[in-house]
């Protein structure tokens, strides 16, 4: 007599649509999108909306890592600026080639996202109330960094970073389909990866198995810095400037990507490619509604009923 | 037998000191496992045994004494390091990730890499398949860990110690969640391991299945190791004495309840599904007021899918229920608890005590209408009530505003209890009530139990401890695939056959 | 153990909070000695204990000035520094906050000027609806109110405001100018960026669209209100517009702030639409840099004169302070049109102004 209790591999619906559900949407957002509007479907339409949805893609992948292991960082946005500044005036105040300045924005990331890490990882402290208070520090240190003012006269060869194209391709779109094959291999072929969602499950299951939460949570925070440095400075090469100002905001697109993206906000669940798709349908939400002439309050409107309806669909039912 | 490698030491705790905060958890703990050997670890709850274990796997680090493995000798052992050297532990409470598969979650940990930090994912399938096969457990490797059952998930724990390298095999209290049919799996893992030369140590509070499996006991009480004997030269009782330090005997007693026995609960026909399957077909049962109605029954039988059927929890599909002679409309928990049913779950740590709340108000919780005017609660009238029920159950605990979370299982058991006693009900139904619970305990629950029927409670318990049923319930009923077998009542003088049960409960009618 | 790390966050957050306003209170240092010799008789006192007198008192020649100014970006601490070095020209000490366009902090930042002891009030850019009520408040104490950048005049004394409708007309013209050299006469197709909420930005635009007006042969063809004008939003905003409108199908775009300006900026250099010119307003490091480079279709920005401003704000507030009158309650500085041709010129004789001013920047 077999042992058989819910072994059965029913096809659940809500199971379903849980993994693949922003797809169906985005899928749907898209052709209602291209009846609505002629220039939606073009090709130049849809190499904009990749270049705009470059950074927001890499920054969501950052996040998306952090909000799996149960963790937040608020902080990404205010980064953004940090490094579009460190990295413009590298180029323009030092005058170190392009390559070192946006090696030194990124490692300033690492470092900031090692010290997230660190505060909240060692001493336990919310990541929330961590990263609320080095996204403050971080904005003040742009504002700091030249008196509040911009940091203009960046050479070629930066700019060409935002601006630029590889053949037909934008250059941010390069850069973030790269990073977007590494983290899928990361979160899914690797132990870091693993650990990552394990931590994120349970993290005192994960400590018991032998797994090291501190090392591997300093990990996901410097991961998310890095990516939100690397965001700025294609934000500071599209701009063609350091601005203190940038940025302000974009956490709030990350989170939303992810969330949209059918990651749980507890942790443990959602695959990352998940937050490459909910950060594609805010920016293709936006484009369309501005391509229709949609105001921009109505845009509001519909950016945070989709992300209610997101988090409804999302959230842990039990049993 | 022939045992290879007897007698060599594998493994050894010398002076084993721990406190937590004011309290000794141990005292100059030393225990030595030999190649082979099957160790049994009994003790009351709070005499220390998982606080010894975790030392041990790495999870704790001890204040003083010495781990030694294998020769090596360590201060203390970080989980991962107790892994490298070969102890693998069971834990009591499930340390699976529920959105994990069985084989992720076999391996975690452990897994099988290539090249920088990559995972070799099919191999780890199919090592997890072969450990599983080995031990003829039919469960999916691909599986998520959410969808098993408790007692699959028992066993994908147990499986999840035997993927690394087993030098040392410690299993803590691994048969609670496990039926008759899964312990047969167990079974045939231990005397695998042995001929490996692995050393066994078995923590649990079933003290026929410690005399069966094992070759030799060791007894914690209050932190200190008081005995440590060959099972063969000790018997039950003499177990039961060298835990407690007194004699207990838990004997069955009829009812004495001489007021009106009316009808309670009474179910008819009813028949339901959850997710497609069907749970409960055509039952039928019957609870009268002052008597303990026992239900026994194997993983699939249905009978916590019927009490989750009772509360609405379940597609009903036909069938009617009556509580107190009226026939309910609609079943939802609430309106069962307003009828006076109370539901003591089997999952006390997650359904049935706020382990972050503090004993007054777990067991206050439902009743702070009753001691409150106009909306304020009237604290002393609280605090006499609270007090009356930790006396009347013996809590143990530093104080009323104790956090539950720091109570041992048998007092966390206590407190469930008396946050439904507080309402007043008339029916109460228990599911498994003293799992994991140590002998004093479970034999002061056990009295409470029966005092509440002789006051003219009625009682449904169901239990996989035969022992237990037969010490409380006045009448047995036996399920099977969603219906109710058979009867076994309780004749005058004679005692309840265990075959006869079983026979029901595999067999059918 | 919970409660332990919950305690030791409060604790954190308490010290860090006091350090903030630690860093606040040294703002000011430079002021202390110029303290003993304002108002020897009156004490810093809350504003409910003063009398309801209208007419200043005489005592205390060198009243303390408050200014409520907007935020850290280069045309509000122009003014700011304006002010301040008239100001300390008088002899009068200097206060300043930034409420950053946030009604309920601006409030409670006027609340602070006057509990310091300020008797003229400076206010920069604020929702000019909620604070009536505040200015009549102060206004009944004795306390001065000039006011700089805000829509109406109610419930002030003095006014100062770059005309933006000016502003507006000023780029409008420029632009028609453009298109009548473009095509030989005046027509071509426009697409406008505003705010339904920011003042200035709707009369800006208002302005241009007055002018354009005239010219049957040119068409606003879209008009955009963005709730988010930051740059990088105008930037993606702007790229959309362009799809919207392909090659030679656009001709100019009107920007009605320095973010806008800057996003729409960009997305014009990337999308390399040399067939669409941009006219903005507001001035800074990029758009200065935009006008010189070859790649940028800005044709012009129209810039206020931040520090002329500043400067009649302390000399006005003093002198209605000292019973002065004045002709008319309303200052419009002059407003400058820099262009391509002129930028260069424009620069050197901004950087002169604001080296004079050094001293006095926060």
């Amino acid at each position: 007599m077999r042992n058989g209790t819910k072994l059965a591999k029913h096809f659940s619906m809500s199971d379903h649509l849980l993994k693949f559900g922003v797809l169906y949407l985005l899928v749907l957002l898209i052709a209602v999108a291209s009846m609505m509007s002629r220039q939606f479907l073009t090709a130049q339409n849809a190499l904009n909306v990749l270049r705009q949805v470059s950074p927001v893609i890499i920054l969501a992948l950052g996040e998306g890592i952090v909000i799996i292991t149960a963790g937040i960082d608020l902080s990404v946005g205010a980064l953004v600026a940090m490094s579009g500044m460190i990295a413009a005036g590298a180029v323009s105040f030092w005058n170190l080639p392009t390559f070192a300045a946006v090696l030194l924005a990124v490692l300033f990331g690492i470092v900031f996202g090692l010290l997230n890490g660190i505060i909240i990882a060692k001493f336990n402290i919310s990541a929330m109330i961590v990263t609320l208070a080095t996204m403050n520090a971080a904005r003040g240190a742009a504002y700091l960094y030249n008196d509040g003012a911009q940091i203009i006269g960046l050479p070629d060869s930066f700019t060409d970073i935002g601006r630029g194209y590889l053949g037909p391709i934008p250059i941010p779109a390069i850069i973030m389909i790269i990073l977007v094959i590494l983290m899928v291999l990361l979160m899914n072929q690797t132990v870091l990866g693993k650990y990552l969602y394990a931590i994120g499950g349970n993290e005192e299951v994960a400590r018991l198995a032998g797994i090291g939460v501190l090392k591997t949570k300093i990990t996901a925070y410097a991961i998310c810095s890095m990516f939100a440095a690397l965001a700025g400075v294609i934000y500071a090469a599209r701009m063609n400037m350091g601005d203190p100002a940038m940025g302000e905001g974009l956490e709030m697109d990350a989170i939303a990507s992810v969330i949209l993206g059918g990651i749980n906000l507890y942790g443990g669940q959602g695959s990352i490619l998940g937050a490459v798709i909910g950060a594609m349908f805010i920016t293709v939400l936006g484009n369309a509604l501005n391509l229709n002439g949609v105001s921009s309050f109505w845009q509001l409107v519909v950016k945070a009923v989709a992300l209610i309806v997101a988090a409804l669909i999302y959230t842990k039912k039990k049993v | 037998m022939e045992q290879p490698n007897r007698g060599q030491i594998v493994a050894e705790l010398q002076d084993i000191s721990k406190r937590f905060g004011g309290t000794v958890a141990l005292n100059q703990v030393s225990l030595t496992l030999k190649k082979g050997e099957i160790l049994g670890l009994i003790g009351e709850n709070g005499a220390g045994k998982s606080t010894l274990m975790n030392i041990m796997s790495g999870a704790l680090r001890p204040d003083t004494g010495t781990i030694l493995l294998n020769g090596k000798s360590f201060s203390h052992l970080t989980p991962a390091q107790a892994s490298q050297y070969g102890v693998q532990i069971v834990h009591q409470e499930l340390s699976l990730l529920p959105d994990m598969t069985v084989a992720e979650n076999i391996f975690l940990g452990k897994e099988l890499q290539k090249g920088p930090g990559f995972i070799r994912k099919q191999e780890c399938r199919d090592r997890a398949r072969k450990i599983l096969e080995q031990f003829e457990i039919d469960i999916d490797v691909d599986q998520k860990v959410a969808e098993l059952s408790s007692a699959q998930k028992q066993l994908v724990e147990i499986c999840k110690s035997l993927a690394g390298t087993i030098e040392v095999l410690i299993l803590d209290e691994p048969t609670s969640s496990l039926t008759e049919r899964e312990m047969v799996s167990l079974k045939r893992i231990l005397p695998i391991l042995r001929e490996q030369g692995a050393g066994i140590i078995f923590i649990s509070h079933k003290l026929d299945e410690i005399k069966e499996l094992c070759d030799s006991i060791a007894v914690l009480r209050d932190g200190n190791l008081v005995r440590r004997e060959q099972t063969g030269d000790v018997t039950i009782e003499n177990m039961v004495q060298f835990m407690v330090g007194r004699d207990i005997h838990d004997e069955y007693s009829r009812p004495r309840f001489q007021g009106d026995r009316k009808l309670v609960l009474e179910i008819r026909d009813l028949s339901s599904k959850q997710y497609g399957e069907v749970e409960l077909k055509g039952l039928n049962l019957k609870v009268y007021a002052g008597e303990i109605v026992g239900i026994f029954g194997l993983i699939g039988s249905g009978r916590t899918e019927m009490i989750k059927a009772l509360h609405g929890l379940r597609t009903i599909q036909q069938g009617t229920v009556l509580v107190g002679g009226k026939q309910m409309e609609k079943l939802t928990p609430k309106r069962m608890i307003s009828e006076g049913v109370a539901w003591v779950t089997e999952d006390r740590r997650h359904e049935g005590v706020c382990l972050s709340m503090s004993v007054k108000n777990n067991i206050g919780m439902p009743i702070y209408g009753q001691v409150s005017k106009m909306g304020f609660i009237n604290n002393r009238r609280l605090n006499e009530t609270v007090e009356r029920y930790m006396k009347h159950l013996s809590i143990k605990t530093s104080g009323e505003n104790a956090w539950a979370e720091t109570l041992s299982g048998g007092n966390q058991q206590k407190v469930v209890l008396a946050k439904w006693l507080a309402l007043g009900p008339q029916l109460l139904i228990l599911d498994e009530p003293t799992r994991g619970i140590d002998v004093g305990s479970k034999s002061e629950i056990h009295r409470l139990i029966r005092e509440l029927r002789d006051e003219g409670m009625a009682v449904l318990a169901i239990s996989s401890e035969m022992p237990e049923l037969f010490s409380l319930a006045d009448r047995i009923l036996v399920m099977r695939n969603g219906s109710i077998t058979g009867e076994i009542p309780r004749q005058a003088g004679e005692s309840v056959s265990e075959e006869a049960v079983m026979k029901l409960a595999t067999l059918g009618a | 153990m919970k409660k332990k790390s919950f305690c030791s966050v409060l604790a954190l957050i308490l010290v860090l909070t006091l350090l903030a306003g630690c860093g606040q209170e040294e703002k000011t240092p430079q002021e202390e000695p110029s303290k003993a010799s304002a108002e020897p008789t009156q004490a810093p006192a809350a504003p409910s204990e003063q009398k309801d007198t209208p007419a200043p008192e005489a005592a205390g020649d060198n009243p303390i000035i408050g200014f409520a100014n907007y935020s850290t970006i280069s045309y509000f601490m122009d003014m700011g520094a304006a002010a301040h070095k008239t100001a300390a020209d008088a002899g009068c000490e200097f206060h300043e906050l930034y409420h950053g366009g946030d009604a309920s902090v601006m409030v409670d930042q006027v609340e602070d000027l006057i509990a310091m002891g300020c008797k003229i009030l400076i206010t920069e850019e604020t929702d000019d609806t909620s604070m009536v009520k505040t200015f009549n408040e102060l206004k009944e104490k004795g306390i001065i109110i000039v006011s700089c950048d805000i829509r109406t005049k109610e419930g002030v004394d003095y006014w100062i405001a770059s005309d933006n409708k000016q502003i507006g007309r000023t780029s409008g013209e420029n632009a028609v100018a453009y298109l009548t050299e473009k095509y030989g006469e005046a027509k071509g197709t426009i697409a406008i960026l505003s705010s339904k909420t920011t003042t200035s930005m709707i009369d800006r635009a208002e302005g241009f669209k007055e002018v354009v007006a005239e010219y049957p042969g040119i068409e606003i063809v879209d008009e955009q209100f963005p709730t988010d004008f930051s740059a990088v939003n105008m930037m993606t905003l702007t790229d959309d517009i362009l799809q919207v409108y392909g090659k030679d199908s656009l001709d100019v775009i009107f920007a009605s702030n320095q973010t806008q300006v800057e996003g729409a900026n960009s997305a014009i250099v990337t999308a390399k639409r040399q067939d669409v010119a941009l006219f903005g307003v507001d001035d800074s490091d990029a758009i200065y840099e935009a006008l010189k480079d070859p790649n940028s279709t800005l044709q012009s920005t129209v810039v206020q004169d931040p520090i002329a401003m500043g400067v009649q704000a302390v000399t006005a507030g003093l002198a209605l302070y000292r019973g002065e009158t004045f002709e008319s309650d309303t200052y419009n500085p002059d407003v400058v049109l820099v262009t391509r041709d002129n930028v260069a010129d424009y620069m050197s004789e901004k950087a002169a102004q604001v080296e004079a001013l050094k001293d006095y920047y926060n």
